[in-house]
């Protein structure tokens, strides 16, 4: 039997093989897919050995902070902050943001909010029908009209028709809104990717220094690590680009960030972390953590915003006008 | 030295650990390697063609083979192959490679597919 002669195999042998997987880090996380034994060696060594040689200051910075000898969210969390894009859902570009800031001047519009539930309650009855969409629907949860929205239907409207290979139909379904299902397969993927957490493209470090120009100066004595810019560059087609970035708090629950927030009694999105099983997270730009000169543009959408979950992972997109205009 | 259990190998009559089969295929390695140390490329072809009909489970007792006998070189060699062989696989592919099969509890290895979902792109067909 082949797994009896594998079983043989000791676990410095094992992780050899593993160690020979390291440039892409995609390999490691299928292999933790494989079976417990494979997943504690992913998580336990290599995630943490990666880590540690390529973002040593992090670590050393979460470790010292910690109560456990892992930072918050596990060596798989930290290794997927530094080498991952949270995706233009989860960095809340999806969001329907454009109000220049007036609800979090001027505190939310009741009325407004009441149609928005009954029309989510519509909408729900027909995400029931589609399964796995995990990501989805947690952003179509927060409004009746999103970007997202405008995305999907843009894109199925502007494929031609297309021959380039087929997608496998589960994940056709699994990336449906409920709302039909077009035959832009190749635009979707495109666009599906962009939307959930991928690969980022660029160097995979994170540094303090991104993190103080972020934060309002009231904050300056907190520690928070942001990828290197520009990040991750997606592109909206008819909108701006939008350049994604992650980052991480140093002890975040001892930070005046979350003293602000927390004494703030600051409400939570219904936007998941990307990095953590959080299933909300704290909206920093409408919480006045960022600093204000960043301002909106002309169709009031911020030009930075900035997501944080419990365990003081950081999602965020940066905007920029296109250069034709 | 390299062989220092083979001597221990030759001298231990009873021993489970290197069948004869991959005895011959990994002891003669080092001199190959010394006869055509200068040229890797003719190496590297004699170690594709030495592979190219090997099956899984023979490549992971070859390994245990090196491991035992202490012989670094064809050790990282068959790892190498082994990494090479489940690089850009699917989680079922390397699963079947190794003769494994699933231990996690039911809810877990959803929970996991959602958690690494970002890394199941571009996969190799199975």
């Amino acid at each position: 039997m082949e797994d009896t002669v594998f079983a043989k195999l000791s676990d410095d042998v094992v992780l050899n093989i593993f160690f020979k997987l390291e440039d892409d880090p995609r390999n490691w996380a299928r292999v933790a897919c494989v079976s417990t034994k494979f997943s504690s060696l992913i998580r336990n060594v290599c995630w943490r050995n990666k880590c540690t040689t390529t973002i040593p200051s992090v670590v050393s910075d979460l470790l010292s902070s910690a109560t456990a000898a892992f930072p918050p969210g596990g060596w798989a969390s930290l290794h997927k902050l530094a080498v991952c894009c949270p995706g233009l859902l989860h960095s809340g570009v999806l969001l329907e943001n454009s109000d220049f800031g007036l609800e979090r001047e001027l505190g939310p519009d009741e009325a407004f909010r009441n149609s928005l539930t009954f029309n989510n309650n519509n909408t729900d009855t027909n995400t029931n029908n589609t399964p796995q969409t995990h990501e989805a629907s947690s952003s179509s949860n927060s409004c009746s009209w999103s970007l997202y929205d405008d995305l999907y239907f843009d894109t199925v409207y502007d494929v031609p028709g297309s021959t380039e290979g087929t997608m496998n139909p589960v994940d056709v379904v699994e990336n449906s809104n409920s709302v039909g299902v077009g035959v832009g397969v190749v635009k979707r993927r495109k666009i599906c990717r962009s939307t959930r957490s991928h690969l980022a493209s660029g160097v995979w470090n994170l540094s303090r220094e991104q993190g103080s120009k972020l934060l309002a100066r009231q904050f300056r004595d907190d520690c928070l690590y942001i990828c290197d810019w520009p990040g991750c560059v997606h592109n909206i087609e008819g909108k701006r680009n939008y350049m994604l970035f992650r980052g991480i708090f140093k002890n975040f629950k001892r930070s005046r960030v979350w003293r602000t927030i927390n004494d703030g009694n600051r409400s939570r999105v219904d936007l998941n972390c990307a990095f953590c099983e959080c299933k909300k997270t704290w909206d920093l730009h409408s919480a006045f953590c960022l600093r204000r000169v960043f301002g909106f543009h002309d169709d009031g959408e911020p030009v930075v915003r900035a997501y944080v979950c419990e365990n003081g992972h950081v999602s965020g997109a940066w905007t920029d006008w296109p250069l034709y205009t | 030295m390299k062989f220092c259990t083979v001597k221990q190998y030759f001298d231990d009559e009873n021993n489970n650990n290197v069948t004869n089969g991959i005895a011959t295929t990994v002891i003669p390695l080092p001199n190959k390697h010394l006869k055509i140390k200068a040229n890797n490329k003719e190496m590297e072809q004699y170690e594709q063609e030495l592979l190219r009909n090997v099956m899984p489970q023979e490549l992971t007792k070859l390994i245990l083979a090196a491991n035992y006998l202490n012989f670094k070189e064809a050790l990282d060699f068959f790892c190498r192959t082994v990494a090479n062989a489940i690089q850009n696989k699917s989680v079922d592919y390397v699963r079947k490679f190794f003769g494994l099969e699933s231990d996690f509890e039911p809810g877990e290895e959803e929970k996991l597919c959602k958690e690494f979902a970002w890394s199941f792109e571009g996969v190799d067909e199975d």
